[in-house]
């Protein structure tokens, strides 16, 4: 992560120093991810999260001045994101929903367990399962550039190694590596959220 | 239970499989955020650029009361990229720049460029011509408004905007976007107009791809598509000198004519009106050729400007009973 911090940093600078390129890339990778992010807050309002984004961009943008790498520069959006969204709901008096999202909890042993949970078809259980779901594909959002893409295109899409090292134009061993990397990126996020307190459990029959 | 134990390749593997493919952003979302955030990074750029400036002037005023030996500072912030400037206006015109604040009455002796999130909206009255880079002419009809939305790319908030690529698109390819689709030209003219009915395409000449949900529509020269609100796509076809496109002229960009042969100036009507160009004879060719114009006009529409320019010449227009530009030897 301390790689990934001192990266951040080097491309505040180039944004700040007027670097074309690197402003388009900070957008190509951040606006999907925070879209997602917004949307998972606004009950799937696709107007609402197009203004939050775009506030939560422009703001970041005007104090990436400030930005010292206390945090991955996708954490240091976010944040800005959440503070966004609380202003935009606080402005049009919306309601928003109650429940927390799973990802701001600190603790989330349950997600371990959903691995091996059987397919249910209860409702709770049902919502439950879409929210260890939504969690994931935020962990993967947050993991650093090209991670969350080469375990989708492993994982979801089944695609070969060499596949992905063409898409990426690397080497076939540089591909391999790059996955492990993912793989330990992902397991690392998600063995610090499971502990043994405040864990959400699933649901259970009564 | 060992977190660590569980967390093996295959739970890894289950766990991304079970989530599935992230999400993206639906289209036209990106398209709506990106203009926005380029502005605020520009005008960001810029404010640094000031601020530098001042910081510099203020360090070089020390320095100047202290020792009598000027030394040259020069900043190294990269410029703001402008993409436009004003040309012409009829009739109102407001501006509302990037990154915020209000809409302002636009004065024409505007000398600056106009940066990326800018937007311009005409009066029931007005119109306006800009200049994009490549010398490519974008046009507002009246109650119309925009968005410079980067490098060639504008957004038809609502009403009508005519754009001009050039002779064989030699100025390059110019995108228009609209909540009703996307259009992409291959040279050269074409309008298009959205509102509330829907979104309109009217090609003159070249050939113009529009891009609306799954599909891509592709008009050619002389042909009109439109799509109403319900998604009801119909053709029609508008000749280059009908009517409809007149509106265009009253807002073209000047002609030069300083120095230049007096062909040069009919094939400039006869883009602009769309009209055919003939001459009477080969000998009124050649003489149009030989007779070199001097000094620029500005601010009229093109038979206008013939009008004017002509009358220092031996040669004189009529329109013919098919509506083309027809060169003649000037009556004694």
């Amino acid at each position: 992560m301390e790689d990934t911090v001192h990266l951040d940093k080097a491309v505040a600078r180039r944004i700040m120093a007027g670097d074309q390129a690197a402003f388009r890339s900070l957008f190509d990778r951040f606006f999907p991810r925070l879209y997602r992010f917004a949307i998972a807050r606004l009950d799937g309002d696709h107007d609402a999260a197009s203004d939050v984004v775009q506030q939560t961009i422009c703001k970041g943008i005007e104090r990436l001045d400030s930005y010292r790498g206390e945090a991955a520069l996708y954490t240091w959006f976010c944040q800005i994101c959440r503070n966004t969204l609380i202003d935009y709901c606080r402005a049009r008096n919306r309601e928003t929903k109650v429940i927390v999202p799973l990802e701001d909890l600190p603790h989330v042993r349950a997600i371990l367990e959903s691995v091996a949970a059987p397919v249910s078809t209860e409702p709770e259980t049902d919502a439950w399962r879409s929210d260890i779901r939504r969690l994931v594909q935020a962990t993967v959002d947050a993991l650093p550039e090209h991670y969350g893409e080469v375990l989708e295109w492993k994982y979801v899409e089944e695609v070969p190694v060499v596949v992905i090292a063409d898409r990426l134009g690397i080497g076939e061993k540089a591909a391999e590596s790059l996955l492990t990397r993912a793989r330990d990126a992902f397991r690392g996020v998600m063995v610090e959220m499971a502990g043994t307190a405040d864990a959400l459990e699933p649901p259970r029959k009564n | 239970m060992n977190p660590e134990n569980l967390m093996n390749v295959d739970a890894v593997r289950a766990l991304i499989r079970m989530a599935g493919q992230r999400e993206d952003p639906p289209a036209g979302a990106y398209d709506r955020v990106w203009p926005a955030a380029e502005a605020t990074w520009l005008t960001c750029l810029r404010r640094r650029r000031t601020r530098r400036a001042a910081g510099w002037l203020a360090a070089a005023a020390v320095v100047v009361a202290g020792i009598t030996a000027v030394i040259g500072l020069r900043p190294t912030v990269q410029a703001v990229a402008e993409v436009a400037r004003l040309d012409r206006t009829v009739g109102s015109l407001e501006i509302h720049g990037a990154g915020g604040g209000t809409w302002l009455p636009v004065d024409i002796g505007l000398s600056d460029g106009l940066i990326p999130g800018t937007r311009l909206r005409t009066g029931v009255d007005g119109r306006a011509g800009l200049l994009l880079s490549g010398e490519i002419s974008i046009r507002l009809a009246e109650s119309s408004e925009i968005e410079l939305a980067g490098e060639r790319r504008v957004r038809l908030v609502r009403g009508i905007v005519y754009v001009d690529t050039g002779p064989g698109g030699r100025g390059g390819q110019v995108q228009v976007i609209t909540e009703g689709g996307t259009l992409q030209d291959f040279g050269t003219q074409f309008e298009v107009s959205y509102d509330d009915s829907g979104l309109r395409l009217r090609v003159r000449e070249g050939q113009v791809v529009m891009a609306r949900e799954a599909q891509r529509l592709v008009a050619h020269a002389e042909q009109q598509i439109a799509v109403n609100g319900q998604g009801r796509i119909s053709r029609d076809v508008l000749s280059r000198s009908d009517p409809a496109w007149h509106w265009v002229e009253s807002v073209a960009p000047s002609a030069t004519t300083d120095g230049q042969p007096v062909t040069v100036l009919f094939q400039w009507v006869s883009r602009e009106t769309g009209r055919e160009l003939r001459y009477a004879d080969r000998a009124i060719e050649q003489e149009a050729a030989a007779t070199i114009l001097h000094g620029q006009l500005s601010g009229l529409a093109p038979l206008e400007t013939l009008d004017v320019m002509l009358a220092t010449t031996k040669l004189a227009y009529k329109i013919s009973d098919d509506e083309a530009i027809e060169v003649v030897q000037r009556p004694d």
